[in-house]
């Protein structure tokens, strides 16, 4: 869409802008950023020393490396459900729709701990299929599957919820318009639909993302706290604080912070390199 | 297209049908299947041993014996305690929900509407929390609320107040830990749908001599309705079951349907009493919305 200049009209007058300015940034930095930078004076509370010491910890790491084993499985997979159901939801008409709908908020209106105890009751030793998996071996509960699953029940609704009215107030006019110009069905989606909703399926996607590694309540019950193995960072950051080792809780905690703080410098950085050398190529086809 | 393949065509399903029948394998797999076990272990008893609950159904004799025990919802129906937690749930969801549309809505409107560089970094900033660990931030929360905590240190140290806030272990701290917790939940939607509005139509509304309320009121409000409708359901649904915070930050007297729960399962080791306050919170947020749905798809064909 291209930017039309913004007319005096369509901005609000000083007071209001300045306002809601104050407001918004007020709220920005007090409410979401002031306990991420207590976590931060908390994890260095005893100088740097201890807290590297606690980002060498093996058990941390561990915690860590599942979360991430965990949301990388969930993610993907809810964001393929999610982006389905919210097609065949916006786009078609089709029997039993509501039902589809109702359903996909299930996991949402179930308890976390609903969550966990479902796969418990299913898969666990005294579960529905519990002797089954016994007898052949086979570990979900209290293993990375377990996890996996009350990961992937309590982030299902999140990509599908965001779309679903993204999708509807866009209607199907434009993706008819493509199909009837000779457009393959893949063709619409990928040319017409998701130029559209990129960035509600961004966003549904960061929020599934950050309730899977946030996860407690599911991910505690079906997880069997065993340190270093099952221990999701969530779950290992309890352990730690609970023995009053709040410096290792909150040091782990900052661990994927400050990853993420790195990984947006890295993403800076590649993105200026390749304008820069998109800029040299043009200046050299120019050139010669 | 030779014969073999338009044949074969045939019994490939149709994309179609492939995306309308995906999320439904899905979600019957995953979700419908285990949560109609929890609907059968709800109407079994308690017993001691392996599993802790009474089947349903046993051959005996030739002839199928059928127990359904409705006790634990007749139980539900009579004790007070469990109608008071629910309503409490309820309260608490929908007034953090309200608070965070109140907060939430004025961010998410001024980073629509401020230029697109600014746009970027602010969405980043109200990113930036998920990267620690949820809980690790309501234990900050803990550090800044409680009684010789940050907010009582500041406030004492300005004069403001004399002794320090009661705030830990109180309903408040339960607020302002779930509005914490769940703003982006509604930022996020809310922004999606504001910064594709037409501004054009704002422009218009002004050139025929509206007020900038009314213009508001009438043009913003409605267009960002599903913006408004999607993220309140992805904070209320939610915030109805949440379990860490009111048992970290709540005190004894906070009642949540959550804790309820938990407390079933792991203190009594009461898996049909649990399931079936299980089953009854699905029902009071399922039915509802479900009604909801149906009025509102009614309403589009219109």
């Amino acid at each position: 869409m291209a930017q039309t200049p913004r007319s005096i009209a369509t901005t609000e007058s000083r007071p209001v802008r300045w306002a809601l300015t104050t407001l918004a940034l007020l709220f920005i930095a007090l409410f979401l950023l002031l306990p991420l930078v207590s976590v931060f004076t908390e994890a260095l509370r005893k100088g740097f020393g201890l807290y590297f010491e606690a980002l060498k910890e093996p058990d941390a790491w561990s915690a860590i490396k599942l979360t991430l084993i965990a949301a990388l499985i969930a993610v993907p997979l809810n964001l393929s459900f999610g982006l389905a159901a919210a097609w065949a939801i916006a786009k078609f008409d089709f029997k039993g729709k509501s039902i589809l709908i109702t359903l996909i908020d299930l996991p949402f209106s179930v308890s976390p701990v609903v969550a966990g105890l479902i796969y418990m009751l299913m898969f666990g030793t005294q579960g529905w299929i519990g002797p089954w998996l016994n007898d052949h071996d086979i570990k979900i509960v209290f293993a990375i599957p377990g996890i996996v699953l009350a990961t992937v029940f309590v982030t299902v609704p999140f990509v599908a919820r965001e779309l679903i009215p993204l999708m509807e107030a866009q209607g199907s006019e434009e993706e008819q318009a493509a199909l009837s110009l000779g457009a393959s069905g893949w063709q619409t989606f990928y040319r017409v639909t998701l130029p559209n909703i990129k960035w509600g399926l961004l966003y549904g996607v960061i929020l599934a993302n950050a309730r899977a590694m946030g996860e407690f309540g599911a991910v505690s019950v079906v997880s069997g706290h065993i340190r270093g193995q099952t221990n999701t960072i969530p779950l290992h950051v309890e352990i730690l604080y609970n023995e009053y080792n709040f410096v290792g809780a909150f040091a782990c905690a900052s661990i994927l912070a400050l990853l993420a703080l790195v990984t947006l410098g890295v993403k800076s950085w590649v993105e200026w390199r390749t304008e820069q050398l998109a800029a040299r190529d043009r200046a050299n086809a120019v050139d010669g | 297209m030779t014969p073999l393949s338009s044949r074969l065509q045939r019994y490939i399903p149709s994309g179609r049908s492939l995306v309308i029948g995906g999320p439904y394998l899905w979600l019957a797999l995953f979700f419908l299947v285990p949560f109609l076990l929890v609907v059968k272990i709800s109407f079994a008893e308690q017993q001691l041993g392996v599993p802790p609950y009474t089947e349903l159904a046993q051959l005996q004799d030739g002839m199928v014996h059928i127990n359904l025990q409705l006790g634990h919802y007749t139980f539900l129906l009579s004790d007070s305690l469990y109608f008071a937690t629910y309503l409490s749930s309820l309260q608490m969801a929908a007034v953090s929900t309200l608070l965070c549309l109140l907060i939430g809505y004025p961010m998410a409107y001024y980073i629509a509407r401020s230029n697109p560089a600014t746009r970027n970094m602010l969405m980043m900033a109200v990113m930036l929390p998920f990267w620690t660990s949820f809980l690790i931030r309501v234990y900050a929360w803990i550090g800044i609320l409680k009684n010789n905590g940050l907010l009582n240190q500041f406030l004492m140290w300005a004069h403001l107040v004399r002794t320090p806030l009661e705030l830990y272990h109180t309903n408040t701290a339960v607020y302002i830990g779930m509005v914490y917790s769940y703003l982006p939940f509604l930022v996020m939607p809310l922004y999606a749908h504001l910064v594709k509005m037409d501004l054009s139509l704002l422009e218009a509304a002004y050139d025929l001599g509206a007020r900038p309320w009314k213009v508001f009121c009438q043009i913003t409000l409605p267009l960002s309705r599903n913006g408004i409708i999607a993220g309140c359901l992805l904070v209320f649904i939610p915030a109805v079951g949440e379990y860490v915070i009111p048992e970290l930050l709540g005190g004894s007297d906070t009642l949540m349907i959550g804790r309820v729960m938990w407390d079933e399962f792991f203190n009594n080791a009461d898996w049909p009493m649990a399931s079936a306050v299980t089953c009854a919170m699905v029902l009071l947020l399922l039915v509802p919305m479900a009604l909801f749905q149906h009025y509102q798809a009614k309403e589009f064909e219109q």
